[in-house]
């Protein structure tokens, strides 16, 4: 019974007897913040679970029936993997770091040069071209991952950061958001522009692109995440240690602590807290973007 | 003199404004061309190529793409395997019948679940204060940013028989001792789905539920105030404005984020090989995973490639009938 | 109009030359023999840096360390790297690496794997030793894995064992009353494992012998059909025979330990509670897996360590024999510049006696060297590492489990998911013999 104003308008409170209708209007209400708080509390908790856990000891951690609070905290987990020789995590995040913004930075110039593009000119093909990039959104990734690795092994990026960040200059998804939201720009200062004499280069960097803040923000955020998240792609192309990234990591290491979960939660923290951290933090523009998109 | 007339037909084909925009849409448009043509256009069909071959890296082919020679040409030798369902077929077959099953079961319950799921919450979560709004949104969106494995390894220890959160709930409120496999147990089965495929779909759903969440709001954002203050005066009660008047407006939406979430759903792959590896019994063994282990770990490239292609077929049609299905029921 | 032809040439041009050169560079690089000689190693003058893969093994990969550092001192201008990998991930890394040409110098090899991968290592240079030297000095078992055809390709550093005889944890035997000295038959033997379980409201809280785990299960299953008087293999080892009266027994006997409730396979298997980790967390009274899992986790555990001993396990009848795998060991792929010095790191760590024994201890692993698994020198590894004592006793009893055409897909899918099928009840046994038979044949293929 959620009602999506404030307040009942003046005239339907009429009606209805005042107390019955304002005494129900604060019950469904009541109940809403309940249910949502509930639910809230649900799907926080495996998070939760796993940052209370690391805090928790060996012996504790395997304790039948689990503590829920940790009895006797340390933080001993969290000493035993940063000074663990077998992993340096800084190096792993520099991986990953390195990988996500490569890749985010060369997402954000193609999208946003090829939307300017298919937004604002006019060429034979076009069409087509357009309907091609977005059909390759479609293709499931398993389809192209077989030659993808093969065309990498030919070219012999394999085994390099590069073959990560090559292969996916271009992003369908990113030229499809850009063209979306160029299209709205208005024309008048492109054209005044051209007629003062400005190369298309100069008009698409000052001209085109400081207007596109919230979607170049939007679209960096959610390819870094993507990026720095991704799993399979790196484990095919990656094969020596050093070169892994976080997740691939992270999993090596649950693996070889698999008897004892305190560590490999304290690791799981020390992987996925920080990023969503950066996005607390920043989540105005991620959300704002993400409505302007209105897709994945 | 001709010489001047070449010059001018020249400039008048990339000089001048005109010019100017041509070199620059060209200077775009063809290395994005060059580039899609290698790693786009030749990997697909490339795929489709290796479905109808007998490869694997590790045999040396013919110059051409390595087909050939050592990797011989099997023409619809896997797709005719696939077909057949008698009971002697070997493994790979067998087991990409199990994964047919499963990635569909997986796919057709995570959308619907996924839409009942976020529209009502979208629709609460929007009709709370101000102020308190990011902070559900940002609490259902924050699974998101989770790296898969990260996500995987949370819920096996929060589904672990002896030391996990659900079994340790559930012996605090019967007082027995639970050891509960819950993605171990192939025995377990509920309304005819196994019980590990059920804990995947909730771990997935619980990290993809903040995507959809966030859309849906700033769509129920969007449906203009004066609207649905008209259908109230009207005397609709919130329920009737919800169906007559939102749920409309929201269909380009829904139509929309379903297609996307089934065309994920059928690509989910860390969750799978993190979470259970296919187990138990094959009980989760998903098309991905399938494929990437027929690929990666027999070298059965051929067959592998012959299965992302029906994966390919599957998706195709499935987003096609969606829209097709959507579309329709929401023109009015 | 002529804009039109052109641009249409100009991409079919483009597209056209973009596949004929990817498609004409492919296939050249699956024939390569020696893997650029040229390349910058120098043998004995200029610094050489090798690398080495291996799956991650605490004990495993301190004993290999231990083993580079040694050699580094003996030869300052070699630097030696170690990368590990968790096994299933190893796995997967050799199949894409050594194909594309990424390989390191040396891997550290699973002798039953070698020949799969033998297109991709160098064989043995007959000045490091001979194939008929190395049959002397090394025994059959681990040797076996890694020549294929008349050729060797690796150096074997263990024996391998993962049946005949079950860790016990001596604590938890007296408190339930059990006499932990053996077993003269099966029956015997469950009794005691029965004692030693623990359960609660129905459910095993202490599971008595862990044998569910992807090698016990298969190393229980194959040595128990041996031991019945069968084999698993037909006669030329062209197809498996395991749906037969001596698998059935095998299975049964096996089924019929879940059966009794000394184990819950659900809970207890090679995912979760794995027999390393059940054992040394004390969540099992006795489990079947090599020496090496009590170097592995004795530093971490050291009052389970203490408590720990092995004994044999009871006989079908009378044959004690049992299935061995061939072992780890050191291999050189093709890749490797520095081919010379690989090996010469490879022989100081696997034929000498002594580097070789050092290895074995820290690993865990019972020697491969013949004259490392007697006389002194095995009293001395003995003295050292006591967990050792059972197994030198019943190593004349080891088979090796013969050249298999993907035996991790037979050990840890087909017998595995059989096995537990049949356990829980999802097949009855002649199903799952059934099943096994028919998937492992097709992996003749």
């Amino acid at each position: 019974m959620a009602t999506t104003s404030e307040r009942v308008p003046v005239s339907e409170r009429r009606d209805e007897p005042r107390r019955s209708g304002v005494g129900r209007y604060r019950a469904s209400r009541g109940l809403l913040y309940v249910v949502l708080i509930v639910l809230g509390i649900v799907a926080a908790l495996p998070f939760v679970w796993m940052f209370l856990s690391s805090f928790k000891s060996a012996a504790e951690i395997r304790q039948v029936p689990p503590t829920f609070w940790p009895q006797e905290g340390t933080l001993d987990n969290y000493r035993t993997i940063l000074n663990d020789p077998e992993l340096p995590l800084w190096l792993f995040y520099k991986n990953s770091a390195f990988i996500a913004i490569m890749n985010t930075i060369a997402t954000l110039f193609t999208g946003s040069i090829l939307g300017y593009v298919f937004a604002k000119f006019e060429f034979r093909g076009r069409q087509a071209l357009f309907w091609f990039i977005l059909g390759t959104m479609m293709i499931p990734s398993q389809v192209t991952m077989l030659p993808g690795y093969l065309i990498l092994m030919q070219l012999r990026l394999l085994n390099n950061p590069w073959g990560l960040i090559i292969p996916s200059f271009i992003s369908a998804f990113a030229v499809f958001v850009m063209r979306q939201f160029i299209v709205s720009i208005p024309n008048d200062e492109i054209y005044s522009a051209r007629v003062d004499g400005a190369s298309e280069w100069r008009i698409y960097r000052s001209i085109v692109l400081p207007q596109l803040g919230a979607p170049l923000a939007t679209l960096g955020m959610l390819t870094f995440m993507f990026n720095w998240n991704a799993y399979l792609w790196p484990l095919i192309v990656l094969t020596q240690p050093n070169k892994r990234t976080l997740p691939i990591i992270l999993y090596w290491y649950s693996t070889q602590h698999s008897s004892q979960v305190n560590l490999v939660m304290a690791a799981s923290v020390l992987i996925v807290i920080p990023v969503l951290i950066v996005f607390a933090l920043s989540q105005k523009w991620i959300v704002r973007g993400l409505t302007l998109t209105g897709g994945k | 003199m001709s010489q001047a007339i070449e010059i001018r037909r020249r400039r008048r084909w990339f000089g001048g404004r005109e010019g100017a925009q041509k070199r620059f849409v060209a200077g775009v448009t063809l290395p994005a061309i060059a580039f899609m043509l290698v790693f786009s256009l030749l990997p697909i069909v490339w795929a489709f190529a290796l479905a109808f071959f007998d490869f694997s890296p590790r045999r040396a082919g013919t110059p051409f793409l390595g087909l050939g020679g050592n990797n011989p040409f099997v023409g619809l030798e896997h797709f005719r395997q696939m077909l057949d369902t008698s009971t002697g077929q070997s493994v790979q077959v067998s087991q990409f019948h199990t994964a047919l099953k499963v990635t569909l079961a997986f796919a057709f319950l995570v959308v619907p679940l996924n839409l009942a799921i976020t529209l009502p919450l979208a629709a609460m979560i929007e009709s709370v204060h101000e102020r308190v709004k990011p902070v559900f949104r940002t609490v259902f969106f924050l699974p998101v940013l989770a790296s898969s494995v990260g996500v995987a390894i949370i819920w096996v220890f929060v589904l672990h028989p002896q030391n996990g959160l659900l079994n340790g709930i559930i012996r605090a409120f019967t007082g027995k001792t639970t050891q509960i496999g819950w993605i171990t147990d192939a025995r377990l089965v509920f309304l005819g789905i196994p019980v590990a495929l059920i804990a995947v779909i909730v771990a997935y759903l619980w990290q993809d539920i903040g995507y959809n969440l966030v859309i849906f709001i700033a769509a129920l954002q969007a449906i203009p105030q004066s609207v649905k203050d008209a259908a109230r005066v009207d005397g609709a009660s919130a329920w009737q404005t919800f169906r007559h008047i939102t749920l409309p407006l929201l269909m380009p939406t829904i139509l929309l984020t379903s297609i996307l979430t089934m065309i994920s759903a059928f690509q989910v792959f860390d969750l799978f090989q993190v979470m259970t590896d296919g187990g138990p019994q094959d009980q989760t063994r998903a098309l991905s995973l399938d494929i990437y282990q027929e690929a990666f770990r027999f070298q059965k490239m051929g067959w592998a490639a012959a299965v992302s292609v029906v994966l390919f077929a599957l998706v195709f049609v499935i987003s096609l009938a969606q829209t097709r299905l959507l579309r329709s029921r929401w023109e009015y | 109009m002529s804009r039109r032809t052109w641009t249409m040439r100009g991409l079919t041009a483009v597209f056209a030359v973009m596949l004929l050169g990817a498609a004409c560079t492919f296939g050249g690089d699956e024939t390569d023999g020696d893997g650029g000689d040229g390349g910058g190693g120098t043998t004995g003058g200029g610094a050489v840096t090798l690398t080495m893969w291996a799956h991650r093994s605490k004990s495993f990969n301190q004993a290999l360390r231990n083993s580079m550092r040694a050699y580094e001192a003996e030869n300052p201008n070699v630097t030696i790297e170690l990368e590990t990998f968790d096994y299933d991930t190893l796995i997967q890394t050799l199949q894409t690496a050594l194909p594309a040409g990424n390989a390191p110098d040396l891997i550290h090899m699973f002798g039953t794997w070698t020949c799969s991968y033998a297109d991709f290592l160098t064989t043995v240079p007959d000045d490091v030793i001979t194939l008929a030297d190395a049959q002397q000095v090394f025994f059959p078992g681990p040797l076996g894995g890694f020549t294929c055809g008349d050729a060797l390709y690796g150096l074997p550093e263990e024996s391998n064992v993962e049946y005949g005889a079950t860790l016990v944890n001596t604590a938890m035997a007296d408190a339930a009353g059990v006499v932990a000295d053996g077993w003269a038959s099966w029956d015997e033997f469950i009794a005691d494992a029965k004692k030693m379980t623990v359960i609660q409201d129905g459910a095993i809280t202490r599971a008595g012998y862990h044998f569910t785990a992807g090698d016990g299960l298969a190393h229980s299953f194959l040595s128990l059909i041996v031991q019945g008087g069968g084999n698993y293999l037909n006669e030329d080892g062209t197809a498996f025979t395991l749906n037969t009266p001596e698998g059935e027994r095998a299975l049964t006997l096996l089924k019929s330990m879940v059966d009794e409730q000394i184990i819950d396979p659900v809970i207890y298997n090679d995912e979760q509670n794995w027999v390393g980790d059940c054992y040394f967390i004390e969540l099992c009274a006795m489990g079947v897996v090599g020496p090496w899992a009590v170097a592995d986790y004795k530093d971490d555990y050291p009052e389970v360590a203490a408590n720990t001993i092995y004994l044999e396990l009871p006989p079908l009848e009378d044959s004690k024999a049992f299935i061995a795998d061939s072992g780890w060991g050191i291999s050189v792929s093709t890749d490797s510049p520095n081919a010379d010095v690989a090996w010469d790191f490879a022989s100081f760590a696997a034929l000498d006696p002594e580097n070789a024994a050092a290895w074995n201890l820290t690993s865990g692993t019972l020697p491969a060297l013949v004259e490392n698994g007697e006389g002194a020198a095995r009293d001395q590894l003995v003295s050292a590492f006591p967990y050792f004592e059972t197994w030198f006793t019943i190593l004349p009893n080891a088979q090796f489990v013969g050249q298999l055409p993907d035996r991790d897909r037979l050990y840890y899918e087909i017998i595995y998911n059989h096995g537990l099928a049949a356990f829980q009840g999802l097949e009855t046994v002649e199903e799952a013999l059934q099943a096994m038979e028919s998937e492992a044949n097709d992996t003749f293929g």
